[in-house]
């Protein structure tokens, strides 16, 4: 589970409820014989949890080893490489970048100070990457068209520097419980992206702005993948006051463009001024990969694929705490991790064969931002086409429960899939109000395929345990983040049961297997926002 | 399988063997071939090989298992497995997952699979000073090499050594170069091989496979009493060079700790180079040859040279943590109680000097091959429910490169009392060098075990390597049995098997082609950083012979009878 990054928004926002989604009919489900054994997923559990593992860092040998770990599963399965060359690896570029940046304004002698004034970085693989361009204010810099929000309407940012302000201007329109997380600096520079922006600069200022202390580390070295596609080649953050200069250079005022940004109909304002950016990048290369297993499908539409990942890294050996240095990672996400390898067992062992293919999927690097289902996402294996994903993270440890947990179940035709997969093992699906008030759609692999335009969505823990008292799921779940997340404590208990897990392996499987057989692939549910980026992508492909 | 190194199965070098075709004469220490001739075998050790718990366990057996798990233990992220090393206890936990997935039982420590094995990582630095008419002193790495025997930091001995030819007691042929002596508290001297050397028909003759090696002599000496044993290393009597074996000796050297060693002699030890031995030889007025010569001839006598010997060892010794994986399949029925073992070393050489840019020791034939064969095997008999008969341990041993260190303290210190054991199968490398029309077990020669074994191959479509023939003769060179984890049960009296990788006979190959490429492998990849993925392990040609060993191992597991050793084989049970 990835740690909120900055840029993500506050917590409290306001319910919008979108009213319900027409939920489709449940698809004809095979009576396919789905079952996996509490012993497997422990075992799973258990080695890639292990102190000799050492808590799965990105680049280090106990994620090398998890990695291999997972293919040896998939090839004892019979499943087929789907990664580089006939292997189950699919190597994953990242890039540790430390930047050393320069920026000045068109005219100006004295060029801006990092990070007194402006944080810069840069998303090219090149050691000198350059930016100069006339700036754009952009207001937030969202497009929303089922909001009825377009900041870059009538504007042309091509080839230009685009300047926004942090967050949204209005958390009851922007509601990232139903929608995307508008205001996070990665849906800005996507946005600016497509449209061909050189550069996205965020100013420190207007209602949302942070402290500038918050911002700093960004000097620090980021990793991320290396080939970058869609990416503004710069982007970082100016200084509430550097901003304002800038606006006034141009004759205006960033009070006022502030307060403009946030009413509706706003337009795009060219600055009238010029800035020139440069990053050094100092580069450090870091391999990892997803492993990558594909279950064939049976029928002419083989070449659609659902994917159901989990990431397989953690974050590795770090502070002491009670003489402990591991961060295991246990929850997060060796059990997640268990979760794909127990599908991808009942089903191979199941016999099923459906229409699509199945890739089973271990991602690298998501917690250093969702990097390997990024890649993924948008490498996936040749003559694939990705049109549906669930994504695993945290997954339950805790016991049988009554109910299953779902994040993005109202988002697109999956959620249907998956209500219809749960009743069949007799289990309510619930989705937590409190987990998409926290962003949790955003902040795991499920995203990566969301932003590519692929219908996706999370199984995540009920809430509603088995011989325990109402509350207790939830007060374990509150347990988890606050005395286990990213801890060295998030490692296998004795009291831990699997009896949890495997229900949601077999919804799980059910889920792919109905998705993989339906008439039609998934999509995303008419009004949704993420709707616009599958058609998109449907376009590109065409 | 580890080399038959002077260093007694701790050396950890890489060591060409170079296989010669045909029977030799200087065999030593070789096991008794005849033995089993016609010797009648209850048919309670033939038909459960063929039963149909046999054959469900002998069907179960799956391609894709085996090539997993070989695959992920001998990847370069095992980093060659070594022990006490990362890659070594990733190996372990890897073991222990699977086993964990398959739901056997945990028949390690305090309910977990790992059966710890503590071990001391041993380097030696030492004195030795000949007196005489001339003193000098014996250069170590040079003239000598020596060690402490025993658990001890320090060993020393001063005083007037002894020669003692050989250093054999061998009742069977009625010989015992100790009979004159009492080499109490004096330095013996030994010569390396036995007799056998001059007179090969005792080859056929002589009992236990170590009579030619150090480790064998020196306890002899200790047990009798000497505070210090030399073996003399001479050109062709032992297998390696004088450099590999005073390389092996300089490196750390592995050895068992706390009870797991008791019982072993304390002392000096080491090895004297064939220069200075003519030295010493020559002070006493002889020469080296006629020592040999005098040594081989029955009635040799010992005898005290004229000469005063000085010899010190420390010890320099650190900790190392191993462990055995072991896991339990329940048994049913009367026969519950009893145990059958089926073995492999997952262990190997580790990361050392880089041999063509690589310096990971893969061991994928030896022995990631073995350990994903015993997990395949594992898998298919717990997918087999309530079969009658013993439990089945599948043990996964450490140490094996190191000396058989892990067999041995398992067999210390068995999960289950060994009268209970009734029989052990040891896999030590798989044969994926093309369709074998034959299977060998060495030691099929000394049990009943051989029988089953039989029956086995005969159900899967096997011929029984034919007693005499060349890959036969060649594992009694090499004396395969000796080296490898099967060595300390059949020391123990359980009668055990080592399920052999070379056949005879493939399919559309010419006769001799097997040796061939054993030969191969002992000289180019054996101990070697490319014994790793690049060599093929054809499934179509692993797994029937994998079906093979699960019928064996079931066989034996469910026979009414526990297997007998054969009146004669160099093993027994103790009295009971």
């Amino acid at each position: 589970m990835l740690h909120l990054r900055i840029g993500s928004l506050s917590a409290a926002m306001l319910a919008l409820s979108p009213g319900p989604l027409p939920l489709r009919p449940p698809a004809a489900l095979e009576p396919a014989p789905i079952s996996i054994a509490t012993r497997v997923l422990r075992a799973h559990v258990a080695f890639l949890a292990d102190d000799a593992l050492e808590g799965r860092a990105t680049g280090s040998h106990g994620d090398l080893v998890a990695m291999k770990y997972v293919a040896a599963q998939f090839r004892r399965l019979g499943l087929e490489p789907a990664g580089d060359s006939g292997s189950y690896l699919q190597r994953v570029p990242l890039l540790g970048r430390t930047p050393s940046p320069s920026l000045r304004i068109a005219g100006e002698s004295a060029a801006l100070r990092a990070p007194d004034d402006y944080v810069l970085v840069s998303n090219a693989d090149d050691s000198v990457s350059v930016a100069r361009g006339e700036v754009v204010f952009a207001g937030y810099g969202i497009v929303a068209p089922n909001r009825g929000w377009d900041d870059y309407a009538g504007a042309d940012v091509a080839g230009k520097i685009v300047m926004v302000l942090p967050g949204d201007p209005d958390s009851t329109r922007f509601d990232r419980r139903t929608g995307r997380p508008w205001s996070s600096v990665r849906e800005k520079w996507d946005e600016a992206a497509r449209r061909g922006a050189t550069a996205l600069l965020v100013a420190d200022a207007g209602p949302r702005a942070i402290p500038w202390e918050a911002v700093q580390p960004l000097m620090a070295e980021r990793i991320a993948l290396a080939r970058q596609a869609g990416a503004v080649t710069l982007w970082g953050w100016l200084r509430d006051s550097a901003a304002a200069r800038l606006a006034a250079r141009g004759g205006h005022d960033l009070a006022r463009l502030a307060q403009r940004a946030a009413a509706p109909g706003f337009r795009a304002v060219p600055l009238g001024v010029a800035l020139e950016a440069e990053v050094r990048s100092a580069l450090r290369p870091i391999e990892t990969w997803n492993v990558v297993a594909r279950l064939p499908g049976r029928g002419a539409r083989r070449a659609e694929a659902l994917v159901v990942g989990a990431h397989h890294d953690h974050i590795g050996i770090g502070e002491p705490e009670n003489g402990d240095s591991i961060y295991n990672g246990a929850e997060d996400n060796a059990s997640g991790t268990a979760a794909v390898l127990g599908a991808a067992e009942a089903i191979a062992r199941s016999g099923a064969r459906p229409e699509r293919s199945i890739l089973f999927v271990a991602f690298a690097a998501e917690e250093l931002g969702l990097l390997g289902s990024d890649w993924f996402a948008a490498h996936p294996p040749p003559g694939t086409r990705l049109v549906g994903a669930v994504a695993l993270d945290v997954q339950n440890l805790y016991g049988a429960t009554r109910d299953i947990g779902t994040v993005g179940v109202a988002q697109s035709s999956l959620g249907a899939l998956l209500r219809a997969a749960a009743r069949s093992e007799g289990l309510r699906t619930q989705e937590d109000p409190d987990d998409l008030r926290r962003g949790r759609f955003f902040r795991s692999d499920n995203y990566s395929f969301a932003r590519a335009g692929v219908p996706s969505l999370r199984i995540v823990n009920g809430t509603d345990f088995v011989g325990r008292p109402p509350g207790w799921g939830a007060e374990m779940r509150e347990r988890y983040w606050q005395e286990r997340y990213h801890r060295p404590s998030d490692q296998l208990a004795d009291w831990m049961s699997f009896d949890g897990l495997a229900q949601q392996v077999r919804v799980l499987s059910r889920t792919l297997l109905a998705a993989a057989d339906a008439p039609a692939a998934p999509t995303w549910a008419a009004g949704s926002d993420f709707l616009p980026l599958q058609e998109q992508a449907k376009a590109a492909a065409q | 399988v580890i080399p038959r190194a002077p260093a007694g199965g701790t050396a950890a070098f890489a060591l060409a063997l170079v296989v010669l075709a045909g029977p030799r004469g200087a065999a030593q220490g070789a096991p008794r071939q005849d033995a089993a001739a016609a010797r009648p075998v209850p048919v309670s050790q033939t038909a459960p090989a063929r039963s149909a718990a046999a054959t469900a366990v002998a069907r179960g057996v799956g391609a894709e298992a085996f090539r997993a798990h070989l695959d992920f233990l001998a990847d370069d992220a095992l980093e060659g497995r070594g022990t006490g090393a990362r890659g070594g206890a990733v190996a372990a936990r890897y073991i222990a997952a699977q086993f964990a997935r398959l739901g056997l039982e945990p028949a390690g420590d305090q309910g977990t699979y790992f059966q710890a094995i503590p071990l001391e990582g041993r380097r030696f630095s030492s004195g030795a000073t000949m007196l005489g008419p001339d003193t000098v002193a014996l250069r170590p790495g040079d003239d000598i090499v020596l060690y402490v025997a025993g658990g001890d930091s320090a060993a020393a001995a001063r005083g007037r050594p002894v020669f003692v030819g050989y250093g054999l007691v061998a009742p069977e042929i009625g010989w015992d170069d100790y009979a004159a002596a009492d080499v109490r508290g004096r330095v013996v001297i030994a010569l390396a091989g036995t007799p056998a050397e001059r007179d090969s028909s005792l080859a056929r003759r002589l009992e236990r496979a170590d009579y030619a090696f150090r480790q064998y002599k020196v306890e002899e000496a200790l047990r009798h009493g000497a505070a210090g044993a030399l073996v003399i290393w001479r050109e062709r009597a032992v297998p390696a060079s004088w450099a590999q074996v005073a390389r092996a000796w300089l490196d750390e050297q592995m050895a068992l700790v706390g009870p797991d060693s008791a019982g072993a002699p304390h002392g000096v030890a080491g090895w004297l180079n064939q220069p200075a031995a003519e030295r010493l030889a020559a002070a006493a007025g002889a020469g080296l040859a006629q020592w040999v010569s005098e040594a081989g001839t029955p009635g040799f006598r010992a005898r005290e040279l004229p000469v005063t010997l000085e010899l010190s060892a420390t010890a320099l010794r650190r900790r190392v943590r191993a462990a055995n994986v072991v896991a339990r399949l329940p048994g049913s029925g009367p026969l519950a109680r009893e145990a059958v073992v089926l073995g492999a070393h997952y262990d190997h050489l580790g990361i050392g000097p880089a041999v063509a840019g690589d310096s990971i020791y893969n061991g994928a034939l030896d022995n990631a091959a073995g350990t994903a064969a015993m997990l395949a095997i594992a898998e298919a008999a717990a997918r087999v429910p309530g079969r009658a008969g013993r439990a089945i341990y599948f043990v996964a041993f450490t140490a094996e490169e190191k000396g058989l260190l892990g067999s041995e303290a398992f067999v210390r210190r068995p999960p289950v009392p060994l009268p209970r054991i009734t029989a052990m199968l040891n896999i030590d490398g798989i044969g994926a060098f093309a369709m074998p029309r034959d299977v060998a077990a060495l030691g099929a020669e000394y049990s009943w075990l051989g029988a089953t074994f039989a029956a086995a191959a005969a159900a899967e479509g096997f011929r029984v390597t034919p007693p005499g023939s060349t890959p036969l003769e060649v594992a009694r060179q090499q004396d395969f049995f000796g080296r490898s984890d099967q060595l300390p049960f059949a020391r123990a009296g359980v009668p055990a098997l080592d399920l052999y990788f070379v056949a005879d006979e493939y399919v559309g190959r010419p006769r001799g082609w097997g040796v061939q490429q054993l030969d191969l492998y002992l000289r180019e990849r054996y101990h070697q950083p490319n014994d790793d993925l690049s060599q093929p392990f054809d499934a179509r040609y692993v797994i029937p012979q994998l079906r093979a060993y699960a019928r064996t191992l079931v066989g034996t597991a469910t026979s009414v009878d526990g297997p007998q050793w054969y009146p004669g084989a160099p093993y027994r049970r103790p009295d009971s």
